[in-house]
């Protein structure tokens, strides 16, 4: 895949249509750097005193400058000399960068600090006083400023390519052929230079159009002009001192710097956006495109519950932006006081179904039809989860659902207290102070089995362990007396022990408040173990469904045997299966 | 204790690094100075130089003493507080960096405050709307304002407010202390072009950031909690994803306090960029130091600030954090142009 | 014929709307007492905010730039100043008496002056501020004063200058910055504060010195001629870029400025009213004969024909100006009107000079400048017409003098002359053997025998301009030096400021009013 990806990325980045408008116009800029003289309609260096400062007209096309130039022709002649400075300002740079940037790696820890101390120095002078005192000293030429310009992106070329080679010294396949014995040196040139290229291109781009802008900032000054040989910065520094003549005359030359300074960025751009990682979402990935069927897909139809929590009917899920339907018609129930399982391999269709189900959908994902509607005691708590915008849905999630997830302390801001989170989801659903609200987090906290929970409140989620995190995420979701529990993968990230700890608590927590829980997993242990029904998925339908007892003893899909199997609960011979179950702690 | 000896090592390797580059610089002006072929003396007696009263202001400027000499003097009156006095002016240089300096550090205290609300808000208002009009719209005129020749925008600025419209004056300045009401007048326009750069640097990188960061799956445990999306953003989200930004921010003061010259030649305001300037053309050696070393001090400041604020915002920031479903990012490498404000 | 709403000019736009009416004393900018009371205390008032530029330093014995004269003599006097042709009159003093042999000269001074620290100006205070010009181991004006061999004060106000040559050039040396008068109290005290505060006695105070931003003044009672100054504040601000000075008198942060050529016609399509201000800063090339190819005097004399002066002048000040081949500009005493135009451009005898000197028809020649755009570059397609092979040749500003003056290593510079105080002074700069702007170090024996008659000729003689007009005339045939044009002052001012003074050597603002 990555071989593929770096041999294509300039292909691939020529796709897009800006790069290869980019590509159009710097082509086009090189032709006039090299033949701009010869195409150019008339002598740059002609003068004409009785001519001067004319506006556009048949002859001048541009106009005429203070000396009565044709400006056109000095536009056209000097995109050589703009661009052979620009390239010996990036080259100057390149050279200084580029190697020390690369020994610095291996030539020990005194020269790197050394270098380090070097580049750091240079980034903090203020380029305009170095390019005069450079030009200052050195005299006023093109050439002079633009080894200081050169000078000054030495050190960026410097930090990238070490950057670059840093990052790639330390992969395995480098250590291993360091390993087997080849030289720096060919370590170098086989591995790292392919993967330094793009990154260098990009830097380079970009750092040619700098160096262009640069020199106009220079030449706004006085520095780097040459007369009378043109350049667009020169020809800029000449325009703004007629201004009151020719309010429109430094346009030209700064609409040209502006407009390759421009296409070198967007094809640096373009480069590096195709080049970047390619993530696509997992669920829009793995969702097969199963054939559409208007039939409800829910096995034996919904199976009715005593006092519903929640209702879903004809739950339909489109994704990648509506072309892709990946929930093909669900429908279930959850009762008060009733654990379900929603089971399925990866790409079945459940979280997608869960995150209908709390209105988290990822973006390009839709619900397209279908009911989800959460119910309670009398018909005025009932509420059509369908039609709720952020705000309604800020009422529901945290109070009336609560919500957990696989990987506990990322869903946790990692820079704050754990306590103070906890005590923000309280505040946020109820009119209690601060430290009442303290309390009752310190009281959920010890309520979900947190042993010490004034030490625990303290702590930021990366110092707690994956079953502490879960506890407080737990806590956090209870502390709104919520009638739905959701716990998304909740254990899936823990280990066997932890896990069984935390799915007890879930238990607990069912039968001490008659909360419903909705279980959504991949794990038909867990499902065995804590579930009192049971709903597998598979390719967007629920293809079984019934009490977990006789799901997991006797499934009647082949779907369903996958996921024993892949539980391992399978086990010749149903007996044995059932003293497994019985056995389980309760 | 670890930690003491742990900050200590930070400071040192934090102060270092301008130390050493005020000691490279300084001596690099006085070398150049001695090996170039200039004559600050004959430079400031113009037409009325003769052999004798070069020979005298040599003398008087310390010109005629071997460089190395001449440098460990100015160095050692320098950590004293005296900074010499110019060779063209005879103005206390402390004096004239003691005038000029307010005027770069008011301007750049309003362009910084312009870009990161311009630009803060820009930015997230973009990520909040990612993919729409806006978050076009604005990636679209950060580009622009990256390709501009920089002082166009102080032109264009200029043009329209001082000139077609007659609301601000075109140049000039009244400190601050003076007449606050006054010094808006001045410092608006030049605020404003000083801003424009580092609004749109910051725009972007916000953006950017804030796109990765929405994606973090404690955005989604926000959601989940029914936290609103104003008290995510702004108590979550931006503590977290503002460093790059901030970095971004850091980068722009030195530029903005050190080293405005195209500002401050467009818009006449008497800073240290335009002093330093005109002291390189003359060669006026004192007055150049001086600026070095203002310039550097600022740098200097700047970046512990900075990296203090970073540090205090971010306490995981050594640790990192482990999220799964976070899209990969590449963060631009932030190519100092460095237009007006450079 | 443009009209208001034209592209043309778009900075000087909005002729129309509001001009002349509220462009005054609008209320930018830092002045104190913007009164439009004309009529207040004897007809003082108002405030003038001059776009000019400002000092080096307010201590004229250490001020590095000729044309901070201008500023230095808002707040300060000399013994004498010049009328508008240049020529000597009273100011602090009320007359002066020359010996028979001209080594000695005594001024009478005025009495009952004061500096504007309150403390006397009396022949004491005179004689101790001259010799620090003299003297003062910093003193940048000491070289304009070697003939001066003492100054000792007789009383409360006489003073007397003992000279070591004679040299009835005194007067007119002592009118500008060379002869200012400082309050000995105030430099005694503290001599580095001058640079930032003054104290003179001059037309104006200065009451706040920001660098590089601005100056307030106030009208000095105590000033000798106090009564034809009709301005009770003055404000002075460094000037911009030539693109925004219309702008800035529109809209008031200014009412007088100086602006370049360029930028007349926008100012009159403003509203604005141009003065054209003849000054003694001419435009010159220094020609070093004394190296290839300009030894040669043929090469030279088609340096001169070859030069097309009127192209030059407008396209530097676009036409305001005078061709010039003479260092003076006419109005001056030391103009010789019959010189005429003896180098009138003339391309084939230029051409024809060449292919009879000794370096052939193409020699080559390097265009030295710090600042080659415009009229180097003119002047090298010029030289080029001909058959010089022309380069231009850049140099740092800085490194100027250096290789210019000191080091006289350039062929060719272009280079500008901003004249002295003292005739005499002038053609020592420009053609003596010492002179600056002679690289060539060439000794005019005629020339300086005719510059000491000068010297020996009282000012007031009738004999004195037919000499130095003699002089003007030999310099002129035999030295090399090619001038150009002059550079005028051009002053643009809002509707409310009377006519500016037209002096030729410093700008005054004597019966100057604003309403």
């Amino acid at each position: 895949m990555s071989a593929r990806r770096r041999q294509g990325t300039l292909r691939r980045a020529l796709g897009l249509t800006s790069a290869r408008i980019a590509l159009a116009i710097i082509l086009l800029i090189v032709v006039l750097a090299i033949f701009g003289g010869v195409l150019a309609p008339q002598n740059p260096l002609t003068q004409n005193t009785n001519a001067v400062l004319q506006g556009p007209s048949g002859a001048h096309w541009l106009g005429t400058d203070y000396l009565g130039r044709d400006v056109l022709s000095r536009l056209m002649a000097g995109t050589g000399r703009s661009v052979v400075g620009a390239l010996e300002a990036v080259g100057i740079g390149l050279l200084l960068g580029v190697l020390p940037g690369l020994a610095s790696l291996w030539l020990g820890r005194t020269y790197e600090w050394i270098s380090l101390r070097i580049v750091d120095a240079f980034m903090t002078l203020p380029y305009v006083v170095f390019a005069v005192a450079v030009t200052g000293f050195f005299g006023n030429s093109l050439t002079a400023a633009m080894t200081a310009v050169g000078v000054l992106i030495a050190p960026l070329y410097f930090r990238i390519t070490r950057a670059a080679a840093l990052g790639l010294t330390r992969t395995q396949y480098v250590e291993a052929a360091e390993l087997f014995g080849s030289s720096r040196l060919r370590v170098l040139r086989t591995h790292l230079w392919s993967k330094i290229l793009p990154t260098l291109a990009v830097t380079t781009a970009q750092a040619l159009a700098a160096a262009l802008l640069i020199v106009s900032s220079l030449a706004f000054l006085g520095l780097g002009v040459e007369p009378p040989l043109p350049t667009w910065g020169e020809l800029l520094s000449s325009d703004l001192d007629y201004l009151a003549q020719q309010p429109w005359a430094p346009l030209f030359p700064g609409l040209l710097i502006m407009l390759v300074a421009g296409a070198l960025n967007a094809f640096a751009d373009a480069i590096r956006d195709t080049g970047a990682a390619q993530d696509v979402d997992a669920e829009i990935a793995d969702a097969e495109a199963a054939p559409e069927s208007d039939e409800p897909s829910s096995v034996g139809g919904i199976a009715p519950v005593a006092e519903p929590v929640l209702r879903v009917e004809g739950l339909r899920v489109t994704v990648n932006r509506g072309r892709t339907e990946a929930v093909h018609g669900v429908s279930f129930e959850v009762g008060r006081g009733e654990i379900v399982g929603l089971v399925g391999e990866s790409g079945s269709g459940k979280t997608l179904t869960c995150r209908a189900v709390t209105g988290l959908l990822a973006p390009g994902c839709e619900r397209s039809s279908g009911t989800v509607e959460l119910l309670g005691e009398d018909e005025t708590a009932s509420v059509d989860l369908a039609t709720l915008d952020r705000a309604g849905w800020n009422k529901i999630r945290g109070q009336r659902i609560g919500i957990v997830f696989q990987d506990p302390a990322s869903y946790l801001n990692p820079s704050i207290q754990v306590g103070k989170q906890a005590v923000e989801a309280i505040r946020v659903h109820s009119a209690l102070s601060r430290s009442a609200a303290k309390r009752r987090a310190i009281e959920l906290f010890a309520s979900v089995g947190l042993r010490e929970p004034e030490t625990v409140y303290r702590q930021y989620p990366h110092e707690l362990s994956g079953g502490m995190a879960q506890r407080v995420l737990i806590a956090i979701a209870i502390s709104g007396d919520p009638d739905l529990l959701i716990a998304d993968e909740a254990t899936s990230a823990l280990d066997v022990l932890v896990q069984a700890e935390v799915l007890d608590l879930l238990r607990g927590l069912v039968r001490d408040r008659g909360l419903a829980l909705l279980l959504v997993t991949h794990d038909l242990a867990v499902v065995a173990e804590l579930c009192d029904r049971v709903l597998v998925c598979d390719r967007g339908r629920i293809v079984e469904q019934g009490p977990a007892t006789s799901v997991v003893t006797a499934p009647t899909q082949p779907q369903t045997r996958r996921l024993l199997d892949a539980a391992r609960v399978w086990q010749p011979g149903f007996d044995d299966v059932e003293t497994e179950l019985v056995g389980a702690d309760s | 204790m670890n930690a003491l000896v742990g900050s200590l090592r930070a400071i040192v390797r934090l102060v270092s690094v301008p130390i050493t580059v005020f000691l490279i610089a300084t001596f690099g002006t006085y070398a150049l100075g001695a090996l170039g072929e200039s004559n600050p003396a004959a430079t400031v007696l113009g037409q009325d130089a003769t052999a004798s009263s070069i020979a005298q202001l040599n003398h008087e400027f310390g010109l005629d003493k071997p460089f190395l000499v001449q440098y460990f003097d100015w160095l050692g009156h320098a950590l004293s507080g005296n900074l010499g006095v110019s060779y063209f002016t005879s103005i206390p240089v402390a004096t004239s960096i003691g005038q000029a300096f307010p005027v770069d550090l008011s301007l750049a205290i309003l362009a910084l405050t312009i870009a990161v609300v311009l630009g803060g808000g820009a930015g997230i208002i973009a990520a909040l709307r990612q993919g729409g009009w806006f978050d076009r719209a604005v990636s679209a005129v950060c580009a622009g304002l990256a390709t501009v020749p920089p002082f166009l925008v102080g032109i264009t600025l200029i043009v329209l407010f001082a000139v077609t419209f007659r609301l601000l004056p075109s140049g000039g300045y009244v400190p601050f202390t003076q007449n606050p009401g006054q010094w808006l007048r001045f410092a608006l326009l030049p605020s404003l072009a000083l801003s424009a750069e580092g609004a749109a640097a910051i725009a972007r990188q916000l953006r950017t950031s804030l796109v990765g960061a929405l994606q973090d799956n404690y955005v989604l445990g926000a959601a989940a909690r029914g936290l609103s999306v104003r008290r995510t953003l702004f108590r979550h989200v931006l503590r977290n994803a503002a460093g790059p930004a901030l970095t971004v921010l850091g980068v722009q003061i030195p530029l903005l306090i050190g080293g405005a010259v195209v500002a401050e030649k467009m818009f006449a305001l008497p800073g240290v960029a335009q002093l330093a300037l005109q002291a390189g053309e003359e060669r006026d050696v004192p007055v150049i130091q001086g600026a070095l070393l203002v310039t550097i001090v600022v740098v200097l400041v700047s970046n512990i600030v900075v990296n203090a604020v970073l540090f205090r915002i971010t306490p995981q920031a050594r640790r990192g954090t482990r999220s799964t479903r976070r899209r990969a990012t590449t963060v631009k490498p932030v190519v100092p142009v460095g237009g007006v404000a450079a | 014929m443009d009209t208001r709403l034209s592209r043309r000019g778009v900075l000087g736009i909005a002729a129309g709307i509001g001009a002349g009416s509220a462009l005054t004393l609008a209320g930018c900018g830092a002045s104190s007492s913007d009164s439009a009371d004309a009529s207040a205390a004897g007809g003082v008032g108002g405030t003038l905010k001059w776009g000019w530029d400002l000092p080096t330093s307010w201590d004229p014995i250490k001020s590095s730039a000729g044309w901070d004269v201008h500023v230095l003599s808002l707040v300060y006097a000399g013994l004498t100043q010049e009328d508008p042709a240049g020529n000597a009159i009273p100011a602090l003093a009320s007359a002066w008496q020359y010996n028979t042999a001209g080594t000695e000269v005594t001024f009478t001074l005025r009495s009952g002056l004061k500096f504007s620290d309150g403390t006397a100006l009396d022949a004491t205070a005179v004689a101790k501020s001259l010799n620090r010009s003299r003297t003062d181991s910093g003193s940048l004006v000491a070289s304009q004063l070697t003939t001066v061999s003492s100054v000792t004060a007789q009383g409360t106000d006489t003073v007397v200058l003992k000279l070591s040559t004679p040299n009835f050039q005194i007067p007119t040396l002592l009118a500008g910055k060379t002869g200012m008068i400082v309050s000995p109290t105030a430099f005694e005290a503290n001599a580095t504060g001058l640079s930032l505060k003054p104290v003179g006695a001059g037309p104006f105070q200065l009451t706040a010195y920001t660098e590089n931003a601005s100056a307030t003044l106030v009208r000095f009672p105590g000033f000798w001629n106090a009564a034809q100054i009709k301005i009770a504040n003055f404000d002075l601000y460094p000037l911009p870029d030539a693109s925004t000075v219309v702008a800035g008198l529109e809209s008031g942060q200014y009412n007088v400025a100086s602006i370049p050529g360029s930028e007349v016609s926008a100012a009159k399509e403003a509203g604005l009213t141009v003065q054209v201000i003849d000054s003694l800063v001419v435009a010159v090339l220094d020609v070093n004969d004394a190296i290839a190819p300009f030894d040669d005097d043929n090469v030279v004399l088609a340096l001169k024909y070859a030069v097309d002066r009127n192209a030059l002048l407008q396209t530097a000040q676009f036409g305001y100006g005078e061709v010039a081949y003479q260092p003076f500009p006419s109005g001056y005493v030391g103009y010789n009107e019959s010189i005429g135009s003896p180098y009138a451009t003339n391309v084939a005898k230029a051409k024809s000079l060449l292919a009879a000197s000794k370096y052939g028809a193409n020699p080559t020649v390097a265009i030295t400048t710090y600042a080659a755009a415009g009229v180097p570059e003119q002047l090298q397609s010029q030289l080029q017409a001909v058959g010089f092979n022309a380069t231009i040749k850049v140099i740092p500003e800085a490194q100027f003098t250096e290789l210019v003056y000191i080091q006289h290593s350039e062929q060719l510079s272009v280079d500008g002359f901003a004249g002295r105080d003292s005739a005499v002074q002038a053609f020592q700069v420009l053609f003596g053997a010492q002179g600056l702007l002679n690289p060539g170090r060439h000794a005019y024996p005629e020339l300086q025998a005719q510059l000491t008659q000068v010297n020996e000729t009282p000012l007031d003689s009738a004999k004195y301009p037919g000499l130095l007009q003699q002089a003007t005339a030999t310099a002129v045939a035999q030295a090399p030096n090619v001038f150009l044009y002059t550079e005028p002052r051009i002053l643009a001012r809002a509707s409310g400021v009377s006519a500016l003074p037209e002096d030729l050597i410093v700008q005054r603002f004597e019966g100057v009013t604003i309403s």
